[in-house]
């Protein structure tokens, strides 16, 4: 009995101040961390179109399934990457 | 170059309240687009030179070129600006000053959201976010904001494609692997995408002042700035393409994640191609910075000029924060032994004679306490790891200089 009285002691205490501890730290997330979001996908996508779907796969095929569906460069123009500083587009 | 009022010949400066820009003096108000002024005409033939065009490439420059210095059009003062400011206020007269070359040609923004947060709402909005904070530090009790700043920041409104290949593993196999793994390939496009574009500023506070409505934008016209400080964009394309790539890769994967729910554990392989279409606009987006002192450390709080989110996080009295949870640790973990015992003694410890399986469900229960006071620990770093984020953010140097570097 003792034993087990030890071991309700030791995992409630334990329980006890992770309890404790996660209350305090909901309350303090909660009141004092304001504004913690970014804009949401929905906002600037119209959500992704799925192009192939692979459902049978092992874990050393993942490179073969890379290698033979990496999407290809873009053959339209785009804005280069470079070190010089962003300036307004002229293709508005 | 001050915007003067065509009725009393005094300075303008644009009210957030109005939407339009207001005489102090006499009370006259006009549209941004209505006011013509010389020295909007001086600006469009005025063309920006590089730092690199008149001083040179040679890096040790930089120190040196901390500020440029401006004469104020109403006083004739010196108005000192730094980086890469656009607008700012005379120290001498209080005057709105926009430095046009700045602004010229290639560095005009093609839209603004003009500011709809009045400085009074900020500051309200910020005492309100403070109020409502708990464990606050004595000196926070009565808020002493030591500086407001309205100020104008670039943005990069960009459209983009993302086509992406990934692999994903989860959760929940067969008894040969606990994991599956899933290959999806897809595309989406990206609009109207708001990239910040000082350098000064980070990303991760830059993002959390998202989402500003783009129906609001306006074509630019440098009037808006007046009463506001602005920087112009300091970014380099290669800058701009690793900011869209990484915010797109973020809103993939989290998509096809979604797709397995909690089981998703990972992308463990991926391929990706991220293009930004050559459409994108330059735009300025209004911003007000809040800063106040607190024990000794600058706290910067942002707020969206145009919808009042507030980003900051509110320091804590942490000695408070200690004593609260080791006490009510204390309190809960006596309560809690003393409920798991009269339950393990009720359904029978070995020793008591009641039968084993009721015995083995009282260690069960034991076992679980454990589990879920770990659980909870978890979950309660997790969240304060999220609180001291956004505190670093808010307490940061390179944000306090940002706003500090500033005249007026």
């Amino acid at each position: 009995m003792a034993f087990i009285n030890f071991l309700a002691a030791l995992f409630g205490a334990g329980l006890g101040f992770g309890l404790a501890f996660f209350i305090a730290a909901t309350i303090l997330n909660k009141n004092n961390n304001i504004g913690d979001s970014v804009g949401s996908a929905s906002l600037y996508t119209g959500g992704v179109v799925m192009t192939d779907k692979d459902n049978a796969m092992k874990l050393k095929d993942e490179n073969l399934y890379i290698i033979s569906h990496k999407p290809k460069k873009p053959d339209y123009p785009t804005v280069p990457t470079g070190k010089g500083l962003v300036e307004r587009s002229r293709d508005q | 170059m001050a915007t003067l009022c065509k009725n009393c010949n005094h300075a303008l400066v644009f009210e957030p309240a109005l939407g339009k820009l207001y005489c102090a003096y006499c009370g006259s108000q006009f549209a941004a687009e209505d006011v013509e002024s010389d020295s909007k005409k001086y600006r469009e033939n005025e063309r920006v030179l590089t730092r690199d065009e008149v001083f040179g490439d040679d890096e040790t420059y930089e120190e040196f070129l901390e500020s440029y210095v401006y004469t104020c059009s109403e006083c004739g003062g010196e108005i000192s600006i730094h980086g890469t400011e656009v607008s700012t206020t005379c120290i001498y007269c209080g005057n709105p000053n926009v430095v046009f070359s700045r602004v010229a040609k290639e560095m005009t923004p093609d839209y603004i959201i003009p500011f709809s947060v009045t400085r009074e709402q900020a500051l309200r909005y910020v005492q309100q976010m403070i109020s409502k904070s708990v464990l606050l530090p004595k000196e926070l009790k009565a808020l002493n904001v030591n500086d407001i700043k309205g100020i104008y920041l670039p943005y990069w409104v960009v459209n983009a494609n993302h086509e992406e290949a990934a692999v994903v593993q989860v959760r929940g196999g067969s008894a040969v692997s606990k994991y599956t793994y899933h290959g999806r390939k897809g595309y989406m496009t990206i609009k109207n995408f708001p990239l910040d574009g000082c350098r000064m500023l980070s990303d991760e506070s830059s993002t959390c002042l998202e989402p500003f409505d783009l129906s609001a934008m306006r074509k630019f016209d440098e009037d808006y700035l007046l009463g506001f400080y602005s920087n112009s964009s300091d970014i380099t394309y290669e800058e701009m393409y690793l900011a869209t790539e990484r915010r797109a890769k973020e809103i993939y994967e989290s998509t096809i994640k979604k797709e397995f729910g909690k089981n998703a554990e990972r992308i463990c392989a991926e391929s990706h191609q991220t293009a930004i279409l050559n459409d994108y606009k330059y735009a300025m987006f209004p911003v007000w910075f809040i800063t106040y002192r607190c024990e000794g450390k600058p706290n910067t709080i942002l707020i969206n000029g145009q919808t009042g989110k507030i980003v900051g996080a509110v320091p804590w009295n942490k000695k408070a924060f200690k004593w609260i949870t080791i006490i009510s640790g204390i309190v809960l973990g006596v309560v809690l032994t003393l409920l798991l015992r009269g339950i393990v003694s009720a359904l029978g410890a070995p020793e008591t004679g009641k039968d084993s399986a009721s015995s083995i469900t009282g260690q069960f229960i034991l076992g679980f306490g454990s589990l879920f006071g770990m659980l909870f620990a978890t979950v309660a770093s997790i969240k304060m790891a999220k609180v001291k984020k956004l505190l670093q953010l808010t307490q940061s140097d390179k944000m306090f200089h940002f706003v500090k570097k500033r005249q007026g």
